[in-house]
């Protein structure tokens, strides 16, 4: 077998190309022909400049936002399966998705026009709605033991889930036809972004997340185990449980305040990475980061040309693809 | 030394938090679990000692708590006289080892990654494994007999060979006091056999100290020097097995009347068991 070093070089080597690759394409790519040589003609003013219009402020950033998104969703994804040693469990296992998706509802349905800082009121009640739905699981996985149960973590996030889901039918169902239309788009899952502000919002949350995922590899393999088994090996699993949670839910936090609850990624890239890599979350983590990133710019690539000049949400195509990729997984299991 | 002194501990309710927070379901989903009243013993270094009892006498609790995993409410677990609580959690690791009952992965490792586990607590965070810890965990893997397997799937072992890699796991660790829990309690007779032959072996050539729990009285009186008898979480008898294990002990602990003797030639005590002795 071939040491963890060698297969994060040659496997990360391999997706750190795809995902350079996807993310320096996907700009060039689009319903429009663009021409990279006058986009970057300085001669030319910013205002006169199509070309340079549509490279830098219609594509530009919802390339940089998708990488950022797959990379989040991809690895809160890893680190939630490990936490819950449950392959099946996704980004929006917990509740996180729901929150935020009460978020932005609450602030479509309300008219909340305020924006701080350039990022919307709908990105920031989503992010808002995702702590919100952070505290209350943690809070309940706190309440019985002095400890952290991650039963009761899956328990309270699976229900708050339906719970958060009836509340957003309930205001849904009391709003108008037009705020109806804009929340089923964004719980839809989109990358319609045509700015730099929300992303340069979301990186710091990113950044936190993947500074803590780079933490946590090594001990989320002695979880895999179980619990007792880690902490005979010197694991501090409460800690580590909490850091896993924390983390992954900033990053989905994050996530979904750029894009919606884009489905799939976090669990389609996790399963095939570990299909190509093995179960060894220090390759794992770090390659599906960069799976994810390169998934969902190539994604949102076809979501924008597939039915040019209409533009796809890209979580339409994620589940499209994911959905039936993933009844495959199922059947193919030994 | 491993001694605890005048330990108690319940589930559930208000305690110190220990190192996991997640014992059994049985935390999460009220009912009685075993808890531990007032235990004392004391391990010395090199011995194999057996915690017989039946179920839910608390045999786990107790193992949790000399290994450090669970907190006591009351009393003291000591290593060395060392509170094991105050013990940072890696050092503890290269000093005491723990087998839990069954392990089921959550994702599929190779044999050889289940051993390296084992030298988590011997680096940093961000170490990698070296050549020196590959060949900790392959004399680990060969010394449970599980060599050939390295490149298997954990997943696609049977269950005897399945609990010699957690052991080889456990012996990647490098600590020279071993808990096992019940390590025979889903084996067939072969695989039962063989993982007491493995066990006798490390307590003699690798001079481990052994503290094996389990309710397999063959197990016990076939593999350990002493007994720790432990009822409803108390200890009803401990010491060597001859002086413990007597018909009266087996009566008291199981409610079965039992036919124990000594056999010279091969110096070890059978018990027969005849039959339940109806509750009063």
């Amino acid at each position: 077998m071939r040491s963890v070093r060698q297969r994060l070089a040659g496997w990360g080597l391999v997706f750190g190309l795809l995902a350079l690759a996807a993310v320096a394409g996907a700009p060039l790519i689009g319903s429009t022909r663009i021409s990279l040589a006058r986009a970057f003609d300085s001669a030319v003013p910013f205002a006169d400049n199509v070309d340079a219009q549509i490279f830098f402020i219609a594509r530009l950033p919802r390339v940089i936002a998708g990488a950022v998104v797959g990379a989040c969703l991809a690895g809160a994804g890893v680190v939630l399966q490990a936490l819950l040693r449950n392959p099946l469990a996704t980004p929006f296992t917990l509740g996180v998705s729901a929150g935020a998706a009460l978020g932005a509802v609450l602030a479509i349905s309300l008219k909340l026009q305020l924006s701080l800082w350039g990022v919307s009121a709908v990105t920031g009640a989503s992010f808002v709605g995702s702590i919100g739905a952070v505290a209350i699981v943690y809070a309940l996985a706190r309440a019985r033991h002095r400890g952290f149960s991650t039963n009761v973590l899956l328990l309270a996030g699976v229900t708050l889930n339906s719970f958060f889901s009836a509340v957003i039918l309930f205001v849904q169902y009391l709003s108008n036809p037009a705020d109806t239309i804009q929340t089923l788009r964004w719980l839809m899952g989109d990358l319609g972004i045509a700015s730099y502000t929300p992303i340069l919002a979301a990186l710091p949350m990113a950044a936190f997340a993947f500074v803590a995922f780079a933490w946590l590899p090594r001990a989320l393999n002695l979880l895999s185990l179980d619990a007792d088994a880690a902490a005979s090996r010197g694991v501090n699993v409460v800690r580590v449980q909490q850091v896993a949670f924390f983390s992954s839910s900033v990053a989905t936090g994050a996530a979904v305040a750029l894009g919606g609850p884009i489905g799939f990624v976090g669990i389609i890239v996790p399963h095939l990475i570990r299909l190509l890599v093995g179960s060894d979350h220090r390759v794992v983590l770090p390659i599906s980061a960069l799976a994810g990133a390169a998934f969902l710019v190539a994604c949102d690539v076809v979501a924008r040309t597939a039915m040019a000049p209409v533009e796809l949400p890209v979580g339409i195509v994620t589940a499209i693809i994911g959905g039936p990729f993933f009844l495959w997984l199922l059947i193919r299991k030994r | 030394m491993l001694r605890a002194d005048n330990v108690s501990f319940a589930h559930g309710g208000r305690r110190k938090p220990g190192r996991t927070a997640t014992p059994y379901a049985a935390q999460d989903f009220p009912g009685p679990a075993p808890g531990i009243h007032h235990v004392s013993l004391s391990i010395e270094r090199g011995d194999l000692v057996g915690i017989l009892g039946p179920n839910g006498s608390g045999k786990t609790t107790l193992l949790r708590l000399l290994g450090g995993l669970l907190q006591p409410a009351d009393g003291r677990v000591t290593l060395d006289g060392t509170p094991v609580g105050t013990i940072p959690g890696r050092e503890l690791a290269r000093r005491v080892a723990m087998v839990p009952q069954e392990t089921h992965l959550a994702f599929d490792y190779s044999v050889i990654e289940v051993a390296l586990m084992g030298r988590y607590p011997h680096l940093g965070t961000f170490e990698l494994e070296g050549p020196r810890d590959i060949d900790i965990a392959r004399e680990a893997l060969a010394a449970t007999g599980t060599a050939h397997l390295d490149d298997r799937s954990f997943a696609t072992l049977s269950g005897g060979e399945k609990q010699r890699v957690v052991i080889a796991s456990a012996l990647a660790q490098e600590a020279d006091i071993l808990l096992l829990d019940e390590p025979t309690a889903s084996l067939d007779l072969g695989y039962q056999v063989e993982i007491a032959a493995l066990v006798a072996r490390l307590n003699r050539d690798r001079r481990l100290t052994v503290v094996v729990a389990t309710h397999d009285l063959g197990f016990a009186t076939s593999l350990c020097r002493s007994l720790v008898l432990l009822k409803s979480g108390a200890v009803l008898a401990a010491g060597p097995v001859r002086e413990t294990l007597t018909a009266g002990s087996i009566e008291s602990l199981y409610g079965v009347r039992a036919d124990v003797r000594f056999d010279d030639r091969a110096r070890r005590v059978t018990v027969v068991p005849l039959e339940r002795i109806p509750h009063a």
